[in-house]
């Protein structure tokens, strides 16, 4: 049925992403979480394909450019880092909803990347990465022509 | 559904009003002289938060601002406004809050009136 793992993986994303909108549905109430909450205690991420590009967002308040690791091999990215939570000593804890365990995220790319053009950048703890599709994976304009 | 994720605050202020914000993780940490907040927002300018000090609420707001666009392939965090209210305890000197910003994440310094860092009293007589 399915000719390409990449067809399957690529269904179970859209499936994944229509099941997280009607998850929401319901999540109005709690006024959702960001960053490394213990609940989820790994950076969120959000991925866009503006036609040329594939844009990823991850949310990584509080880190360096130093402390992000970012790996692509074979069409499998990795993000991976650990933040440090940085209170100087004698504080006592009232509450605590920051993570600071390891993370390492992964995901396979929907498409071929040209890693050379690859950027990343991080902004306000906000690291965006911009991947370049490779030549084949463009959208192409065919201009039909009156025989 | 993807329309309504790639517009930002900027565009369309009545985010606010509609109550779609996230609330940011935070943690607190107290000492002798202040109350220490730490709050995590990612994709907030310096100058999109406001904090506000009114009748011992806390009210702590970023407007997101990082540039998402194209068509949404994946989706765990949503790019709303930032929002969180909090009851302060008595007794802090908010006159002389102080806060600093730094990646993303937000250092709120809420120091103890003086009258309420503890201090050992002598007793004197005969």
């Amino acid at each position: 049925m399915f000719g390409k793992r990449d067809d399957i993986d690529r269904m179970f994303g859209t499936m994944g992403l229509f099941k997280n909108q009607m998850n929401r549905l319901f999540d109005d109430f709690e006024n959702g979480r960001t960053g490394f909450a213990k609940s989820h205690s790994r950076p969120r991420v959000n991925f866009y394909d503006d036609g040329v590009n594939m844009l990823v967002f991850c949310e990584l308040p509080g880190m360096n450019e130093d402390e992000i690791n970012i790996k692509i091999h074979n069409n499998l990215l990795t993000i991976k880092g650990e933040r440090k939570t940085n209170v100087s000593e004698g504080y006592a804890i009232l509450r605590q909803e920051r993570n600071a365990s390891p993370f390492s995220r992964s995901f396979t790319l929907p498409v071929e990347i040209d890693t050379e053009q690859t950027t990343a950048t991080l902004k306000n703890g906000m690291l965006a990465l911009k991947l370049v599709k490779a030549r084949a994976e463009k959208p192409r304009k065919i201009v039909v022509q009156a025989a | 559904m993807n329309e309504k994720n790639t517009v930002t605050a900027q565009e369309s202020p009545e985010i606010f009003k509609s109550g779609k914000t996230n609330a940011p993780d935070v943690d607190i940490w107290i000492n002798d002289e202040e109350i220490l907040l730490v709050a995590d927002l990612p994709g907030v300018a310096k100058e999109d938060i406001a904090i506000n000090i009114e009748n011992n609420t806390l009210t702590l707001e970023g407007g997101f601002s990082a540039d998402l666009h194209g068509t949404l392939q994946r989706q765990e965090f949503e790019p709303f406004d930032h929002r969180r209210i909090f009851t302060l305890p008595k007794g802090l000197d908010v006159e002389k809050t102080t806060a600093e910003f730094k990646q993303g994440v937000l250092y709120l310094h809420l120091p103890k009136s003086s009258s309420v860092v503890p201090c050992q009293i002598k007793i004197t007589g005969t």
